[in-house]
Parts: structure tokens; sequence; C-alpha cells
């Protein structure tokens, strides 16, 4: 038992140190697909003013300096937290984005969760039911699911739930009628449990139903074919062979070995999936009009706002290297021959 | 006790303490509030009168502060006082005979949010501030936009001075000393020739560098509302977030950028308080959520922008509906780049005003929602004259005539691209181009080529004369005939050049100098005004295609919907019944 610990820590810290040049990379990327893409910032940013007074601010953007000089001035500005201004808001980038990011995590927390049950519960249904009809159902199911434009079917459940059934609203993140709750996480559902508004929690998770749903369920279909192939492999496995042959009943034989078993791959699809979670949220947060960091880039995408941009992405590339490595510490822990 | 039955009881206490929490909490919640809620697609830039200049950012300080005056809610279009008590005019001597000097007359009494009074010097602090504040913040930090209201400001006397040398300074720091800008900001700002003049707590004059009739209209823009001194400083624009400190009919409650904005009625407003308590605006990401979130009920009207289809299947829906439709000044044209051949022949130009087809526009890509438009003055605003349809009605043969005499013939055909931009006039666009396209085609001499870009390298491509023809599209700074003459067609200010037209004719330009120091409504203006539309007609260095209307859907239980031609939506009218 100390033994794993101890190479559980190695581990842990091998993984942190490589953190630092994987940031770095990712960084530099960034900073290298931003510079070569075509179009001049200057030119974005001053439109019909060209001339002199664009070269003065290229020289105050430092457009003029060595691209080492730019590389390293970007770098400190990134870990001093300064971002520069947006162009189409003029706040600081990182405020814009701090504001923002509450809603884009309340989101994605809400579609994972959905994702991860309708994918389990279909993966599951198929496997145990194997080329009976309900598997061929579930495949089905989640090939269509996974196949689905996630902006057409976001229109779709508005068309259904919101216009017709009249169950939910068709978007933002709260009604009208509930003041936003003070603000303590930037989570709506979270804040107004913590200021005891118990309508407006209500409130605020029915507006995440809508948008949870879409994204998630997209998602669901690929869970739910990796869960199918991964219980499938455990389910022929010789422990599980074994276990049944001790006459373990077969539903323990199924959850409390196989399923186990199964989890590992999903959990490492999982921190994957955040990363299409997050770009799925540039769409769901469009269709449902949703504050979000997704529906941030997208309207710097289309204003050529360079620095909200080139923000924006920096700070999810920074979360989806956090993800990864929580996803491998947690691998690790749960499968000791997970080992450099 | 048998072990079931502590089992049983244990569950009923749970049960019956869970139903009891839970109705506790949900008898004690605050109630779900009685609100209005607006939606909209439109977003606000910023919340400076010295900085605002897009739609939803002067529409919300239309709401949220007094202005020196404003528009009639009767709808016609005509001035009123508010924070004046009279509209200054020749007659009442208001505005000086040589229409050099305007002598503005303040009500006592008026107050901002916090108490702090609207006086002589406060007006004065914010039409400076105007001037100077956003051109400090124009070069720092740089990415600041630099399409700021300052400009309109140009004539008062002594800030043309000061506008020319900061610019100059900006552009090339070389040739303009940091003192010679701070000179005549002190000439604009304090000196002898100063712009605004303090004469007592509540008279002040507005001196002019030259006469222009249209400053009247400029009292009621929102970059000259007077602000509060302690919330916006000079040297900076105001941070959105912060407070604006209120003057008029609500005041701003909570702001999330994107999300939704609350108005509360102004308990400090001196005019009649809002009809409701409180505003809700919600900020939807495109027309087609904004057309779902009518069609459900969550929003009580919706203003700004649903596309035609959306607004015509409202509109027939009479049970659950009201859709209400006003006139806009907003124009739609094509423009030709005059410099370069063959458009620079005016027979060409002249064909094209004969092929094209605004019916057809109107009616298969509006659906009739909007009207087409002869003039680039607006019709409705005072001036305006059907020009292009007296001159051109749709005639084939005419157009064939001109082209042959420019030399074109159905073998050579007249071959150019037509550009139109994708995003900023919204979905109907390549809807346009294509329907342009196709009347023009009709000769049989023309072959159109159809491209698009991005609004941004879209504007940089025709200031650079990179375009030939070309569809563009003008939301006026004043109402008045003078923002459709002057920065289209004179040449001599770098007015036409900035369309990417470079249109010239001495002439008109004299026109135009000649208008703008005539009586705003007289006939002398209105016939100097009809020669340069004869002018106009006659060279054709814009096709004039379509005048947009504005739309507004609400549910029947609301009332107090004012649509006028100064697209100055009004909140604090709305009504729930």
């Amino acid at each position: 038992m100390p033994r794993t610990q101890a190479s559980l820590r190695a581990y842990v810290v091998q993984r942190l140190l490589l953190t630092g040049p994987m940031v770095l990379i990712l960084l530099t990327l960034v900073f290298y697909f931003l510079r070569a893409a075509p179009g001049d910032p200057v030119g974005a940013i001053l439109g019909e003013h060209s001339g002199p007074l664009a070269d003065s601010i290229r020289r105050q953007l430092g457009l003029y300096d060595p691209l080492y000089v730019q590389y390293v001035d970007y770098l400190r500005r990134i870990f001093t937290g300064d971002m520069g201004n947006s162009i189409i808001t003029q706040h600081s980038v990182a405020a814009d984005i701090a504001q923002r990011l509450p809603a884009t995590i309340e989101l994605t927390v809400a579609s994972m969760f959905v994702a991860v049950l309708a994918g389990m519960l279909l993966g599951v249904v198929s496997a145990t039911r194997r080329d009976r009809p309900a598997d061929v159902i579930s495949r089905l199911v989640a090939a269509v699911l996974y196949n689905t434009p996630i902006f057409w079917f976001g229109i779709i459940m508005q068309l259904v739930f919101a216009v017709q059934f009249r169950w939910f609203d068709s978007g933002g993140r709260l009604s009208a009628q509930f003041a936003i709750p003070p603000r303590v996480t930037g989570l709506y559902t979270i804040d107004s449990l913590v200021a005891g508004q118990f309508r407006t929690f209500i409130d605020a998770v029915a507006h995440l139903i809508l948008p949870a749903l879409t994204l998630g369920l997209v998602l669901a279909g690929f869970f739910a074919r990796l869960v199918r192939a991964n219980m499938l492999q455990s389910l022929q496995a010789d422990y599980v062979e074994a276990a049944r042959a001790r006459g373990i009943r077969p539903l323990d034989v199924f959850y409390r070995h196989a399923l186990k078993n199964a989890m590992v791959p999903v959990s490492t699809a999982m921190g994957l999936t955040f990363a299409i979670l997050m770009s799925g949220a540039i769409l769901t947060e469009s269709v449902f009009s949703w504050e979000g960091i997704g529906r941030y880039i997208f309207t710097a995408i289309s204003n050529r706002d360079y620095p909200a941009l080139q923000g924006a992405v920096v700070y999810y590339a920074l979360i989806m290297v956090f993800l990864s490595v929580l996803i491998d510490i947690f691998n690790a822990w749960i499968d000791p021959r997970i080992r450099y | 006790m048998s072990r079931r039955l502590v089992a049983v009881i244990a569950v009923i206490v749970i049960l019956i303490a869970a139903v009891g929490a839970g109705a506790y909490i949900v008898l004690t919640a605050p109630a779900a509030r009685n609100v209005l809620v607006v939606g909209t697609t439109e977003r606000e830039e910023t919340l400076d009168p010295a900085d605002a200049y897009n739609y939803m950012s002067v529409n919300f300080l239309q709401n949220t502060m007094a202005t020196l005056l404003t528009y009639n809610q009767s709808g016609d279009g005509s001035l009123i006082p508010m924070l004046l008590t009279v509209v200054p005019t020749t007659q009442n001597g208001g505005i000086s005979s040589d229409g050099l000097t305007y002598t503005l007359h303040l009500r006592s009494g008026a107050t901002f949010e916090d108490g702090a009074p609207i006086n002589a010097s406060t007006v004065k602090y914010s039409i400076d501030r105007s001037v100077k504040a956003l051109l400090d913040n124009a070069v720092t930090p740089p990415e600041t936009r630099l399409s700021v209201p300052s400009f309109l400001l140009d004539p008062i006397r002594s800030a043309h001075a000061y506008l020319e040398n900061f610019t100059n300074r900006v552009e090339d720091p070389a040739n303009t000393t940091q003192q010679q800008v701070d000179q005549t900001w002190a000439n604009y700002s304090t000196g002898q020739a100063q712009g605004v003049e303090v004469v007592d707590a509540t008279t002040v004059k507005i001196h002019m560098g030259r006469p222009w009739s249209p400053m009247v209209l400029l009292l009621a823009f929102t970059s000259l509302a007077p602000v509060n001194p302690t919330v916006f400083k000079t040297d900076a624009f105001k941070p959105l977030a912060s407070s604006i400190s209120a003057s008029g009919p609500y005041r701003i409650d909570t702001f999330v950028s994107g999300e939704r904005a609350e108005l509360v009625r102004n308990p400090r407003y001196f005019g009649a308080p809002a009809a409701m308590e409180r505003v809700v605006i919600r900020f939807y990401s495109d027309s087609s959520a904004l057309a779902i979130a009518m069609a459900t009920g969550e929003i009580d009207v919706a203003y700004r922008n649903l596309n035609p289809e959306a607004y015509r299947a409202f509109s027939t829906n009479t049970a659950n509906f009201k859709a209400q439709q006003g006139t806009s000044a907003v124009i739609r044209y094509l423009v030709f780049n005059n410099r370069t051949a063959p458009f620079n022949d005016k027979r060409v130009r002249q064909a094209f005003a004969y092929a094209v087809n605004r019916t057809s526009i109107v009616s298969t890509v509006f659906l009739d929602s909007v009207d087409p438009l002869y003039s680039l003055i607006p019709s409705g605003m005072f001036g305006h004259t059907d020009v292009f349809k007296t001159r051109y009605s749709r005639n084939i043969a005419a157009a064939q005539a001109l082209l042959t005499q420019a030399g074109f013939s159905t073998t050579n055909k007249l071959r150019f691209t037509l550009w139109y931009t994708p995003v900023r006039y919204g979905s109907t666009e390549a809807d346009v181009a294509t329907l342009v396209k196709q009347a023009l085609e009709q000769t049989g001499m023309v072959s159109v080529t159809l491209q698009s870009q991005e609004w941004l390298v879209y504007r940089q491509s025709f200031r650079l004369g990179q375009f030939s023809v070309f569809l563009l599209g003008w939301f006026p700074d004043y109402l008045d005939p003078d923002d459709y003459t002057y920065p289209f067609l004179h040449y001599a200010s770098g007015g036409s050049a900035s369309f990417g037209s470079w249109y010239q004719n001495d002439s008109v330009d004299t026109l135009i100098n000649l208008q703008a120091t005539q009586p705003i409504a007289s006939t002398q203006r209105a016939q100097t005004l009809s020669q340069i539309q004869d002018a106009l007609a006659n060279d054709v260095p814009y096709l004039p295609l379509w005048q947009t209307s504005q739309q507004v859907v609400y549910k029947p239980s609301i009332s107090g919907v004012i649509l006028d031609q100064s697209q100055f939506f009004r909140y604090f009218t709305l009504r729930v019944s």
C-alpha cells in the first residue's frame, strides 16, 4: 500500500512538471496562429482610419517589434493577467471573461451531467442486451444523437418545449420576473440558494434544462458508444467469467465488476469531451441567448475583436490543461497501472 | 416496537419535515415581480453620453438621461423642451438673427439621481466634455473605437480648431505640439472666443463658429445631455458597469451586458413619472431567438430586430399579438465609385437608375414592410422630393439606349462585381443583391458577379476605392436633410470620399453650404434642397433603393408604444393593462 501511494505521488509530481511545457507550447501555438491568420488587427480596430494614426497605434501595440519581443511581451501579459481591452465592449478582456465564465461553467457542468447519465444508460442497455431490439434501438438513438447538429437540435428543442408546450423559456438564464441573485459564484443556481431565494433557484434550473439537454444529449451519443464498447469488452474478460463461475448474481457481476472497469476509458474520455463541450457551447449559447464565453468568442470572431479572441482562447486553453491534469490524476488514482 | 414500525414512523416524520420546510421556503420566498419585459437583438457599446453613438447605447441614455430638448410623443417629429424651458428659435430670440448664438434657458429644480442640481455650469461641463474627453481616450488605450460623436460638435465656436489640432497631433506628432493642442483647448473652453458660455445659473449661450441650422436638433441628442460631474470625469470614459447618475424617467438598477438591463422609475425625475415601476430589457442572440421568445410570451415587447417573415407571422396573428410599423430614417442605396471606368460615365449610372427594380426588392425580400426610396432625403422629411420617381420610371429600353451610347452591347457586356456585406444590414442582404443583379441583367447588356465581405473589411475596401458598385446603408446622426446631403455629396469636406463615391460637383458643394445657413424649415431652404436633389438625380452618384421601417410586436395587454421618425423607443410610456 505505501508503495502504491509513493508511486502515485511521483506520478502526480511528474504530471504537474510536464504541465509547464505543455502550457508553454499551447500559448505559443495560440500566439503563432493569431498572428499567422490573415487580416491586420490594427486595420480591424481602426477601420477607416489608416495612415499615420494606424502607424502610431501599431507602434503602441508593439507590432513593429521583432517577433520574439512581441512573444515575450505576450507571455508577460498573460502571466500578469493583462489581456488588453476588447474592441467591442471596451472592457478589459479579463473582466469580460470573468463575468461570462460562470454562465459557461453552469451550462457545461449541467450538460456533462446529462451526457454522462444518458450516455451510460444507453450504453449499458445496449451492452446487456447485445444484438437484441433494445440494443439496436439504443445504438440507433446514440448514432442519431451523435450526428445531430447542435444548432438545429437546439432550435427544435425550443420549438417543441418552449413554443409548443410552453414548459420552459426559450432562452436566457433567468426569467425577467426574478431579480438576479447577489453575486457570489456567478452561477445563478448556487447564488440563489446561497441567498435563500428558492423560487429563483427553481427558475434558474428550469432555464438550464433546454440548453443542457441540447448540448448533453448530443454528447450522450458519444458516451453511449464508448460505454457499450467497453462494457462488451469487460463482459468477455476472464475476471467476469470467474465471477460468474463463483455464482455471483448476474447483476452484481455486471455493476460491481464489469461496469466499474469499463469506466476507466470513459472517465478519460470525459476530460476530452470537455473540449467538445466548450466548442458546442459556442453554438448552444448562441441559440439560447446564454451570455457565456461561447457567445463572447462568437461575437469576437465576427467582429474581429482581436484582443478578446486571443484572451478567450488563452483562457479556454488553460482551463483545458487544468481539466486534463485533473482527469489524469483521477485516473491514476482509480487505476494503479497508469504510471509513467 | 418492531423495526418495521420504527421505519414507518421515521419515514412519516421525514416526509412531514420535508413538506413543511418546502412550504416554508416557497411561502416566504419573494414573489415573482411584476415587470414589463422588452426583448431586443441590439447591444449597447457604452453608457457614456460623450461616447454613445450606436443605437442601443443612445436608446438607454434617452430613457435615463434628460436631454435639453426632446421629441414630441405624438410622433410628429417636432421638438419640445425637456431641460430647457423653451425651444430656441429666431422668433423667440433663442437663436440670434445671424445664426451664431443659441441662448438656452434651463428649467430650475432639475437634479440627478443623487440630488446634485442640473444648472448652467453642468451644461457647459457636459458639452465641453463631449468635445474633449473622448478624444483623449481615442489614443489610449489604442483599442478604443474612434467613431465617437465629437465631430458633430465641430461647428461650435473654437471647437473646430481644437479638434483639428488634436487630430493632427495624434496622426502626426512631429508637426503639431501638445502646447498647440492645449492652447486651442484653452481658447475653446475658457477664452474670449469660448464655445459654451455660462451667463447665469439657468442661462447658457452656445456660440457657433459658423451658422449651422441643424444645431437645434443636436440639442435633443444624447451627447449634449448634461452629466453628473462627480460620475463622469473629463479625462476618461465612464466604465460600462458603474452608475450613470440618471436624470431622466428611469434609472438603471441592474446591468448585465448581453443578458439583461433593469430600469427602475427615477424618483427624482422632474417630468411625468414613468408608467411602469420596472422595465427589464433582455438581449437575444439573433432575430429568430427574439421571435421565439415573443412567441412563447417570455417577453411583452419585441423591438429591433425581427426578420420580415417573423414580423408578418405576428401581424397576421391578431388574436395574440399586436404588430406596429413606423417610419424610419434609415435609408439604403447603391454607391457608384464615380472615379473608376465605366462608372465615371454618367450615362452608365443613369442606365442603372432606369433598370433597377425597387418594387421587386420591397415586395419579394421585405414582404412590403419597407418603402421604395426615390431620393437620398427620406420620404417624410423636410425638403424631400421624389426626384428619381419623376425622372426614371423603370424603363429597360431607356437603359439599353444609354448603355449603347456608353459603348456596351449584348455582345460587349458591361461586366462588374456588385459587393454587399452579409451581416451588418441583416440576413436579407444577399437576396437584395441578387434582385439588383437580375434587374440590371434584364437589359441584356450587363453581367453582374456578386461578392461579399465582412463589414470591417468591407468598410476598409470601399474607402480605399476597391469597389465600383456596392450596397450601403445610412443611420442618421440627426434628423435633418443636412445629414442626408452633406456627408454624401459634399466633395471639399471629404464627405463623398468617405462613402467611396468620390462624387464631385462644385455647384452642389455650394448649395449644401447654403442650405446649412438657411432657417431650418424655410421655403428658401426647401428650394435649395430641391436643387441639390435635382443634381443628384441628374448625376446619379448614388442610387437610392428603399427606406427601412421600424417594427415592434407586443402583447395585446401592452399600450403606450410610440414609433416615430426619431427612432427614440420610449420605455417610460409602456404600460401593462
